[in-house]
């Protein structure tokens, strides 16, 4: 098995299994943390992520596949989606063009706008929504006009919930890392939310806890 | 018959996949499995839509067997309980195993066993390909409660695989 990537939850490396590519995700102990908070936060990484995939598919949403999963060693196979990162298609895309604009990235926006109202209809909060957070699949069919095919990956952190606050933050926290990585995306990302306004049924309240959450930041007051 | 390694999980173990159709002796075989003659699962060929399915609840059941954790009392009924989304072990013999009078029958057994299992088989073998007219789609997507959204997203086998490899955790 081929070392991937190392991150501080996991390690992913890239195996076959039984023929398919995939993806192992090992989320290794953490040294720093006392043994047993360790060994619990990891074991309910895990399955929360396992839950939302499947949920996700249950969606409608394109989620990695599960092909097995070990709970004692916290492992998990999962489908390899051939592709580039959101964020790596964002930048290349602006170093290839001229201006610095993100018109031709648009229709991306919308298509992010539009899964994340549906995740979001099917009271699921990601938790770490980023742009790195999200594959473009690259599709062999090249006549294929469904042009944009975006998975979401790595749900270590979602969660369940209908509240609006837990969506508007999820919101809040992709906006964070698109302005932070990707220089002037303001229009672009009121591009992707004009989309979740338009699909979600429930945008109105999740809009306006938005704003809230942008006036005072993620974590609410810790008075009371 | 077409033969698969478990790797990652298990590189030093392979194992090998048949189709029988016609099959005559199918509660002898079953006799023969149970009192430890042959070392061999069978299933139901209704119920597989693809070989991949049987790949993944066998790498299950192997691996099981390496951590002992097996839920059932052989890696061979193991694969059986891993091919079912419920977790009452009787009900997955019903659902997967082969009946008396079964005459479409999947075999898996390990590599170096599957020529003793093939001896006794009474029946035609055919290629595996032909899993995809015998199986019973309907049935299955019921069974493992897949919706027509999702249906949209992912092809049917790997809706079946997600969830089996899910299983434990609810």
């Amino acid at each position: 098995m081929n070392l991937l990537q190392q991150g501080a939850e996991a390690r992913l490396f890239a195996a076959n299994f039984c023929g398919r590519s995939c993806i192992v995700k090992e989320r290794f102990p953490k040294k720093y943390r006392l043994q047993e908070i360790d060994e619990k936060l990891t074991k309910k990484r895990l399955s929360q992520e396992v839950k939302a995939l499947q949920r996700c598919r249950k969606a409608g949403i394109l989620t990695p596949i599960i092909y097995f999963v070990d709970t004692t060693r916290s492992i998990i196979f999962l489908e390899k989606i051939d592709g580039e990162t959101v964020r790596q298609h964002i930048v290349s895309v602006r170093k290839m063009q001229e201006d610095s604009s993100y018109h031709s990235i648009y229709p991306m926006a919308r298509e992010i706008g539009k899964i994340l109202a549906k995740l979001h209809d099917a009271d699921l909060i990601h938790g770490d929504l980023t742009t790195s957070n999200m594959i473009i699949k690259t599709s062999d069919n090249k006549l294929d006009k469904k042009t944009n095919e975006i998975f979401l990956i790595d749900f270590g952190l979602s969660f369940s919930s209908s509240l609006a606050e837990d969506k508007g933050v999820d919101l809040y926290v992709l906006e964070r890392a698109f302005l932070s990585t990707h220089p002037n995306s303001e229009e672009l990302f009121s591009v992707l939310l004009d989309a979740y306004k338009d699909v979600s049924k429930k945008s109105s309240s999740v809009l306006t806890k938005l704003e809230e959450v942008r006036q005072r930041g993620r974590k609410r007051s810790m008075i009371g | 018959m077409e033969t698969f390694n478990l790797e990652p999980l298990l590189s030093d173990t392979s194992i090998s996949v048949a189709l029988y159709e016609n099959v005559t002796n199918a509660s002898k075989l079953k006799t023969l499995i149970k009192d430890g003659e042959i070392h061999a699962a069978l299933i139901k060929a209704e119920m597989v839509l693809d070989v991949f399915q049987v790949l993944v609840a066998s790498s299950k059941a192997f691996y099981a067997k390496t951590q002992n954790k097996l839920k059932t009392k052989l890696i061979y009924t193991e694969i059986l309980f891993n091919l079912s989304p419920s977790n009452k072990i009787s009900e997955c013999f019903k659902l997967f195993g082969v009946e008396d009078e079964a005459t479409c029958v999947l075999v898996v057994a390990r590599k170096e066993d599957f020529s003793e299992v093939d001896k006794h088989v009474e029946g035609d073998i055919c290629p595996l390909s032909k899993l995809d007219n015998l199986c019973d789609k309907q049935y299955l997507k019921k069974l493992y409660k897949v919706t027509d959204e999702e249906l949209k997203v992912c092809s049917l086998t790997d809706c079946v695989v997600s969830q089996m490899a899910a299983k434990e955790i609810r």
